[in-house]
């Protein structure tokens, strides 16, 4: 559906570099990454609202690196909706329409839960009411490939995640490919095929939201998921010696690293590491302790008390990342 | 779209330019100006007046300009300076006009009928009776020398008015440019035009003005509080001719227009405006009995020293 | 470089040079006549000071309205109490001060009467420049002040360094302004012999005293335009916010009186003025209105048709210009760019400039060079007012228009005009009026047949027909206040 080769696009300290990524038809892939990482830069190239410096990119069998945003036939939700003032919901369907129907508008307009708002302008709507407007205006234009833009980054959760379920049901139901773009580890969960990790205007990762979370291949697709820990160690040979343990690890086989694992890669069991509950609070729905390792400091999720004394061995192989990335 | 700019575009052009049209270049004042060309238009309808009204200095300037550049616009020129009449005439700019009216004194026609006097006008003192109380009444020139009168004179700016260039012309030739050093000691002020001096006068910011005389009987009309004393040793009669530009795109329709202004209507309207007309059968101004007693301008000491009067007198008033 | 930049290149530099031809014009000829320079440099100063004093007596009095509307949180509609004052054209208040300063028995002619007449028109300016920045720079650091106990001095220290760019950035403005401005002077300098560079180009380009009027006048534009230079690199137009709804109203009857008293001394007064010139006789005080008579002289009529004719014209044709360039909005910003000296710089040396250019050919003494005249002058204020509608994002909703696979022209007309309506309002309502009362091009411009409604009142006011001048200014007053009916639209968005 989306192919991209090698696009660049330089702007001095930001940008896109050498970027490379297919998208299958009717998949939706989140692209993930911290504020900076490049992910708008990279929406907008497709969108053809910029020029990449190199490489090239296709849409189905058409190469559309120099066309005109226009002749692209795609869709943008964007993060501020970027909604025309004086048009009505009604009419922000027919004017991308390809041919005005009004009475597939109204559906459209039922579908995303706006039905009896149809004559509001966007100044009459409420945040959530705009996304939706943005949202039947993308899937009215029927598109070929659809781009998102943080879409809900402006709600609040509740109405976040309602909407981002609602949304991804219908870009099924309508098998619409899409680009999402995001830094909300959970909305990529949530949402996405598969998962793109960008870092400092690279893509650093692509997989499916599962693997890249059990198996981030950097640091920085490691870190884009949260829930991280992080504790300087040395490794020899593919293991760690922790206050007299010895953990077997993948990744980096000897030198000064970083362990990494997530809130919940460590179990509580007779035998293990040392470690004293420093403090507890409630994450959502589950229990985390922030524990002294002895090594230093950790979150792990944990049934204790402050005070308790527990010991912690891995769930399965953790990973060592090189230290100076 | 376009079509309608363009269309929009000539509308406009037939809106700015109509056909027959009479340029003057004038120092009239509007008020008189205009309803002598109502006149006109009425006994030849169909043709347009456009007037350039300005003070004399500022007509000559702007058409010597326009001269300059070869591209003149006036038809007919109508200011108070003679000597800038005789430059033309002696250009070859003036087209000449025959006098046909009767009972036109021929001494009026000047260069051979190049230019005209249509009706006369003085320079004499106007005063502000009421400001003036019980101060005697200036009877000669000199006596605005006198410091009872100090601080209470005005005069129009020669560089502007051309009749006021008349009086700095004729007094420095008679009495020397000491006599505006004197007066300039006396508190004598220069105001821009004689139009602005008699409406300061009527107002009572001066006393005595040296001034035009038609102008201040039309005031005392509208009930303001002026005399006009024609001095004992002669009002100057400032030469106020009227003369059809050799460049004229209607030479004929401008002499109709000068030969008019010497018609009975006309010159019944001039004495109406406090003129005293040019033909001795019309009527005299309200005001006026018999004649005036009048020294000529001194046009020629004008001619040749108008450079060096107007530049004495600008320093010695601090004009630009 | 590609040959196509090199034509672009080639272009822009062709057209600027274009554009600034008059000005070229002027600077040559006026260095033949530097020689009369050392005779005006009097007159310079003159200029330079008043600029610099109304500069900042306009600063005083919008700055310090500004500040009490600021704290005493008024409502926008008592703007309505000084937009008054800026929309009666300078020369007209001008006249009404001549006539109100009269009837008190002051003398309003020389340096006092320009500064008043100055500081009442331009001190709405210096508010609307300065109100933005004070809601957007200093309602933020208010409240910290507050929250935080500081007061006195230590408040002011706090508080006026970020304000800095605001008011250099304003007084920039005022400064070019004033310096460029002939009405005011013309009206109130002029009949005193006080000359400011403006008046004494003028003065010296119709004197007979002068042997080479055009020359003289040129050598003085050339001054003009080197007080006026080191200002344009001041004039950036600040921006603001709406500001936190934390601050507390304070001085809120110290605001109002101000406002009030403003409207009576910059509008009330000079009203009177005008009103009394215009109904009573001034000798017998008789109740005698002279609207007919002002109205019976052909001059008046023939310039209020000019005047509509020239206003309409050039607003129009400025309007389509805008409207052509608003999709190319790196093309229109160069071209204002260009057309900004003509805005920035004063008008008479754009007026000499063209005469030099155009007094040989058929264009001069008719009412296109008027108009030429007047589309060079407020093209830019046209172009900046669109310029700020495409800044404030409709450029981008256009893009998404395109983005949804709407053609150019299509967004453009759907989306980018629609959204651009009360930007390209708001430049009609500043270039309409200001056209509508011109007087420093038309008065050097005009010729018998292109008189306009400011060369009318000049002439009235030169032909002493005080009345009727005023009568002029009443009509040119109310023409010019009916645009305060015009109801204003906020941005949408």
């Amino acid at each position: 559906m989306l192919r991209l080769e090698e696009v660049s696009k330089n702007f001095g300290k930001a940008g896109v570099f050498g970027v490379s990524l297919e998208l299958a038809p009717g998949e939706i892939m989140a692209v993930l990454g911290a504020s900076g990482s490049g992910k708008t830069t990279l929406l907008n190239l497709v969108a053809g609202l910029l020029k990449p410096d190199t490489g090239r990119i296709f849409l189905g069998p058409d190469e559309v690196t120099h066309q005109p945003p226009e002749q692209r036939g795609l869709a943008y939700v964007f993060q501020d909706h970027a909604l025309w003032p004086h048009l009505s919901a009604l009419e922000h369907l027919l004017l991308v329409m390809k041919k005005p129907d009004r009475e597939a508008a109204h559906q459209l307009l039922g579908r995303v839960g706006l039905a009896g708002l149809e004559a509001r302008k966007p100044h009459q709507l409420s945040g959530g009411q705009k996304q939706r407007v943005a949202l039947a205006r993308a899937l009215a234009a029927k598109p070929r490939l659809l781009l998102l833009d943080e879409p809900y980054s402006a709600l609040d959760p509740v109405l976040r995640e309602e909407l981002r379920l609602e949304v991804a049901a219908l870009l099924r139901a309508e098998h619409v490919s899409a680009l999402h773009v995001t830094h909300d580890p959970d909305e990529a969960l949530a949402v996405a095929d598969r998962v793109a990790v960008m870092e400092g205007g690279r893509i650093v990762q692509v997989d499916t939201p599962t693997q890249v979370y059990a198996q981030p291949q950097t640091l920085s697709a490691a870190r884009a998921f949260g829930r991280l820990n992080l504790l300087p160690v040395q490794v020899q040979n593919g293991w760690v010696r922790l206050n007299g343990l010895a953990w077997e690890v993948e990744g980096l086989q000897s030198g000064p690293g970083l362990l990494a694992f997530r809130y919940e890669d460590l179990r509580p069991g007779p035998e293990g590491l040392e470690a004293r509950v420093l403090a507890v609070y409630g994450g959502r729905g589950e229990r985390l302790c922030r524990v002294n390792l002895g090594i230093g400091e950790a979150v792990v999720k944990l049934q204790a008390e402050p005070g308790e004394e527990v010991r912690l061995s891995p769930a399965g192989r953790l990973r060592v990342f090189e230290a100076n990335c | 779209m376009q079509r309608l700019i363009l269309a929009s575009f000539l509308a406009c052009g037939l809106a700015f330019a109509q056909p027959q049209t009479l340029t003057l270049y004038t120092s009239e004042v509007l008020t008189n100006v205009d309803p002598m060309i109502e006149l006109f238009k009425r006994a030849n309808p169909g043709i347009n007046v456009q007037v350039f009204r300005s003070g004399t200095g500022e007509v000559i300037t702007r058409l010597r300009a326009e001269l300059e550049a070869g591209n003149p616009q006036a038809d007919l020129l109508w200011v108070a300076d003679e000597t800038f009449f005789r430059e033309l005439a002696a250009a070859n700019r003036l087209r000449p006009v025959r006098a046909t009216t009767p009972g036109f004194p021929v001494k009026f026609a000047y260069q051979g009928g190049r230019y005209y006097e249509v009706r006369l006008l003085y320079n004499g003192i106007a005063i502000n009776t009421r400001k003036l109380g019980n101060l005697p009444e200036p009877q000669t020139w000199r006596d605005l020398l006198k410091p009872e009168y100090r601080d209470l004179i005005g005069m129009p700016n020669p560089n502007f008015s051309g009749a006021a260039l008349s009086t700095l012309g004729t007094f420095s030739q008679r009495f020397g440019f000491s006599f505006f050093e004197q007066l300039q000691r006396n508190g004598l002020k220069v105001e821009q035009s004689n139009p602005i001096l008699q409406q300061k006068l009527a107002e009572g910011q001066y006393g005595i003005a040296i001034i035009t005389d038609f102008g201040i009987r039309d005031l005392i009309r509208q009930g303001a509080p002026l005399k006009v004393i024609y001095p004992r040793d002669g009002a100057i009669l400032v030469p106020t001719p009227i003369g059809v530009m050799a460049s004229s795109r209607n030479p004929v329709l401008a002499e109709r227009f000068m030969r008019f202004l010497l018609s009975p209507e006309a010159q019944a309207l001039f004495a109406q405006q406090g003129y005293i007309p040019v033909i001795a059968s019309a009527p005299r101004p309200a005001g006026v009995s018999g004649e005036v007693l009048s020294i000529p301008s001194a046009a020629d000491f004008i001619q040749a020293n108008r450079q060096s009067l107007l530049t004495q007198f600008n320093t010695l008033f601090n004009l630009r | 470089m590609s040959p196509h930049r090199l034509t672009t290149a080639t272009f822009w530099l062709l057209l600027s040079l274009g554009v600034a031809l008059p000005l070229l014009v002027l600077a040559w000829r006026g260095l033949g006549d530097v020689a009369i320079l050392p005779r005006v440099l009097d007159v310079a100063g003159v200029s330079l000071l008043l600029a610099l004093l109304g500069s900042s007596l306009c600063l005083g009095v919008g700055g310090g309205l500004a500040w009490l509307a600021f704290r005493a949180r008024l409502h926008p509609g008592w703007d309505a109490l000084l937009l008054p004052a800026y929309l009666v054209p300078p020369f007209v208040g001008a006249l009404g001060f001549l006539y109100a300063l009269q009837l008190v028995g002051l003398q309003p002619y020389g340096v006092g009467g320009i500064l008043l007449a100055w500081t009442a028109h331009y001190a709405p300016v210096a508010y609307l420049l300065l109100r933005p920045a004070l809601e957007s720079k200093l309602a933020p650091l208010l409240v910290a002040c507050e929250v935080h106990g500081v007061t006195g001095w230590r408040r002011v220290r706090a508080l006026l360094p970020p304000l800095f760019p605001a008011l250099i950035a304003a007084f920039g403005a005022l400064y070019l302004t004033l310096l460029g401005n002939f009405g005011v002077p013309a009206v109130l300098g002029l009949p005193a012999q006080v000359y400011t560079l403006p008046t004494l180009a003028y003065a010296r380009l119709f004197s007979p005293a002068s042997p080479d009027p055009l020359g003289e006048a040129a050598a003085i534009g050339l001054l003009l335009g080197l007080l006026a230079v080191p200002a344009l690199l001041l004039s950036s137009q600040p921006s603001g916010e709406p500001s936190p709804r934390l601050l507390r109203p304070r001085l809120v009857w110290v605001a109002r009186m101000g406002f009030g008293l403003f409207a009576l001394v910059a509008v009330l007064f000079p009203l009177v003025g005008l009103l009394r010139r215009a109904l009573f006789n001034t000798f017998t005080g008789a109740f005698q209105p002279a609207f007919w008579a002002a109205w019976e002289l052909p001059l008046v009529r023939q310039g209020l048709a000019n005047s509509l004719l020239l206003a309409l014209l050039a607003t129009g044709l400025l309007l389509l210009l805008g409207l052509l360039m608003a999709p190319q909005r790196g093309a229109m910003k160069r071209l204002r760019q260009v057309l900004d000296m003509h805005y920035l710089l004063p008008g008479t040396l754009l007026a000499i400039g063209l005469i030099l250019l155009l007094a040989p050919t058929p264009l001069y003494a008719t009412p296109w060079i008027l108009l030429l005249a007047y589309l060079l002058n407020f093209a830019a204020l046209m172009l900046r007012s669109i310029e700020a509608g495409l800044e404030a994002g409709i450029e981008r909703l256009v893009e998404v228009g395109r983005l949804f696979g709407l053609r150019q022209g299509w967004a453009w007309w759907k989306i980018g005009f629609p959204l651009l309506r009360p930007y390209l309002a708001a430049g009609v309502f500043l270039v309409l009026p200001l056209c509508l009362a011109e007087l420093t091009l038309s008065a050097m411009l005009y010729a018998p047949g292109s008189e306009t409604l400011g060369v009318a009142v000049l002439s009235a006011l030169n032909g002493g027909l005080f009345r009727e001048a005023a009568a002029i200014g009443l009509m040119l007053m109310a023409l010019s206040l009916l645009l305060l009916l015009v109801p204003r639209r906020g941005v949408v968005g």
